[in-house]
């Protein structure tokens, strides 16, 4: 079946927004509309539409100009083995001794590497990103240096990567907990693909706002892979459930905004260890005095 | 986890019968995301509804590759069309409505059915009650020439 699409560009969010539920109206409708940031900071977005037949240029045209959007491109997609091309795409992660894979690259595992399986699905944390990548590099780091975590929480887990790679390290059961209930189920199906069962409890909560979390405080290390802005109102909560001595891995800010979360730690009395910086985003890792 | 927004995508799904050919394919491959993993839930989700319906599904991605889903339920046209029995008809095997709707009456179904189809789609409507979704469907009913008896 051929596939057509219908693409064009305009500033703002919302216009784009409008612009692709005015698409729905179309004949013949479209099977698929999408409206995507564009990712290079100009502000544009790009709204585009799939059909299964030739769509009416003539509408496309009246459309683009009511919304002052760009003309519309129109094209026949080529044939192609869409499923091969996203496998190839989702390459499996290296960050130190870890080695993060989807199912389709079992074949991969390096020998001697702490491989985790984790599938590109309903929750964040594929290893395909800086943040998470800064995470896994930041705990290969304080393995490597002899640090030894006899109980750890991973704050925000989505899919319980981090989690995981520490109890892929280190002995006893791990925390793990998220806002999200679905980041939880699939956190659980994580555990079961990698045979971790047991090694890491999944957790659905808001911070450290959980009686299992505050059974098993002090922690002596964190992971907080969120935004700026959770983690800055979470310093306090995180600071006083960290032993002395202890680490947090903090990752999700962008490196224009490392500063200020270093400052607001250090004034609850944990420390900069570390820093890398990963294409936009910053992770950190701070010490307990 | 720091979730970056990348991108919405808004895509007609039969419940069920999620599969890689258009649009999920193409709309989801050009963007790197994961069809196999996508179908697979979608198809669980939906496994409890009655196969086939369109089902009108935002799909949320972010930049490490990861979705979520929001599955609504099938367009109250889809409903209407198979409350009055409409043929289907065109390349896409679908019943059609009125092509002069407000002067032409095409088929009808009674309020029985029209309250089943609220209440069916009472979770996607802006309406507080099933009155109040009556009325929405009432008014797609006469935008496709469906008389209510």
């Amino acid at each position: 079946m051929p596939t057509f699409t219908a693409l064009t560009t305009l500033e703002g969010k919302a216009p784009a927004e409008a612009l692709g539920e005015a698409m729905e109206g179309m004949e013949p409708e479209p099977t698929g509309i999408g409206v995507f940031e564009v990712e290079d900071g100009s502000g544009l977005w790009e709204v585009g539409g799939y059909f299964t037949e030739a769509p009416d240029e003539a509408e496309l045209a009246l459309l683009a100009a009511a919304f002052g959007a760009k003309p519309f491109a129109v094209s026949e997609l080529p044939e192609t083995d869409w499923v091969a091309k996203v496998r190839r795409e989702l390459r499996p992660v290296e960050a130190g001794r870890f080695f993060v894979y989807g199912s389709h690259d079992a074949d991969k595992i390096p020998e001697g590497a702490e491989p985790l399986l984790i599938e590109a699905a309903m929750a964040f944390g594929t290893g395909h990103h800086g943040t998470t990548l800064g995470c896994l590099r930041a705990l290969d780091r304080l393995a490597t240096d002899g640090f030894v975590s006899r109980s750890v929480v991973d704050v925000g887990c989505g899919t319980a990567v981090l989690a995981m790679a520490a109890a892929r390290i280190w002995e006893g059961t791990m925390l793990a907990s998220d806002i999200d209930p679905v980041a939880v189920e699939v956190a659980e199906a994580n555990l079961r693909a990698n045979g971790m069962e047991g090694r890491v409890e999944c957790l659905e909560a808001t911070g450290f706002d959980h009686p299992a979390l505050e059974a098993r405080a002090p922690f002596d290390l964190v992971f907080a892979n969120i935004l700026k802005g959770p983690l800055i109102d979470l310093a306090p909560d995180l600071a006083s459930r960290l032993a002395p001595g202890g680490h947090a891995i903090l990752s999700g800010i962008l490196n224009d905004q490392a500063d200020e979360v270093i400052a607001v730690y250090a004034r609850n009395g944990t420390n900069l260890a570390h820093r890398e910086e990963i294409g936009e985003w910053t992770t950190l890792t701070l010490t307990k005095e | 986890m720091a979730k970056k927004l990348a991108g919405t995508m808004k895509l007609q799904v039969p419940a069920g019968q999620a599969n890689p050919s258009p649009p999920v394919g193409p709309a989801l491959g050009q963007r790197g995301i994961n069809i196999m993993e996508f179908c697979k839930a979608f198809n669980a989700k939906t496994q409890d509804m009655e196969q086939g319906a369109p089902c009108p599904t935002v799909i949320t991605y972010y930049q490490d590759k990861s979705f979520t889903m929001d599955i609504k339920t099938p367009p109250a046209s889809y409903y209407l069309k198979k409350a009055a029995g409409l043929k289907p008809v065109g390349k896409r095997n679908r019943p059609k409505g009125a092509t002069t709707p407000g002067r032409e009456t095409v088929a009808t179904v009674t309020a029985k059915q029209v309250r089943e189809i609220a209440e069916a789609k009472m979770k996607d409507l802006n309406a507080t009650d099933v009155e109040g979704a009556m009325k929405i469907i009432l008014g797609s009913a006469k935008s496709m020439g469906i008389e209510v008896k």
